[in-house]
């Protein structure tokens, strides 16, 4: 997609689960510190932007820990989803660069609001986001999730975490 | 607390709903502020990365 114009950047936030190897950020040079682990981790080859400490742009564009979103260049938000999908950006930006062509001929290009109920699927997803915890924030942040989501959820929906946190040798 | 160091017990829901009642949406002015770029340590607004072209902003953290 660079080729055809478009940029990724990653925007790092505040950390959503922090545990152990992935405190809570005290100081804009700790969440630098943070950023950079994270980079070499998973050999991030996009531009990584930090947030300030407080977060002033994670809160302006909704406050959620792995949304997406893509700007026009004249400053527009042409997609937005609460959860980043490979799928369903790719699919719109082929939507949105088709529409630039449109615009460099002689058609008139009407915008219209539009929205998609995306999905995530996996093939078992308790294990899978308890290990990505595990890995990422420790013991603390996968205890503290499973708490959470039996608050939130129900018993069943607690229980079915703590099994897979106990398969996965940390219950 | 936005530096939150526990994971709040109820607040997933809570952010979800907002996002979609309240959160910028498509078609709305993208919000534009100052970032500190990891690579160089440059203060850069947002908006100089959505100048040239469309920008993908993946949002995320260790976690």
């Amino acid at each position: 997609m660079a080729a055809r114009g478009v940029a990724s950047v990653f925007l790092y936030t505040r950390e959503a689960h922090p545990g152990e190897q992935a405190p809570h950020h005290t100081s804009l040079e700790d969440k630098l510190a943070l950023a950079s682990r994270f980079q070499a981790r998973w050999q991030i080859a996009r531009p990584i932007l930090v947030d300030d400490l407080d977060g002033p742009l994670h809160r302006a564009y909704g406050t959620l820990p792995n949304m997406t979103h893509i700007v026009s260049p004249g400053g527009r938000i042409l997609y937005r989803a609460a959860w980043t999908d490979a799928a369903s950006i790719e699919w719109a930006l082929e939507y949105l660069l088709r529409e630039a062509e449109e615009r460099r001929s002689s058609k008139r290009v009407a915008p219209f609001y539009s929205e998609l109920r995306g999905f995530r699927a996996h093939d078992d997803y308790a294990r899978t986001f308890m290990r990505g915890l595990l890995a990422g924030g420790g013991r603390q942040a996968a205890e503290e999730f499973v708490a959470a989501t039996a608050t939130t959820e129900g018993p069943a929906a607690g229980e079915r975490l703590r099994r897979a946190l106990e398969d996965l040798g940390a219950g | 607390m936005y530096n939150y160091p526990s994971f709040p017990l109820d607040m997933d829901n809570a952010y979800f709903a907002a996002f979609r009642g309240s959160a910028p949406a498509a078609g709305d002015p993208a919000p534009d502020g100052t970032v500190t770029v990891l690579a160089t340590s440059v203060r850069r607004h947002l908006s100089d990365f959505w100048r040239d072209g469309p920008l993908v902003i993946e949002f995320g953290s260790f976690t």
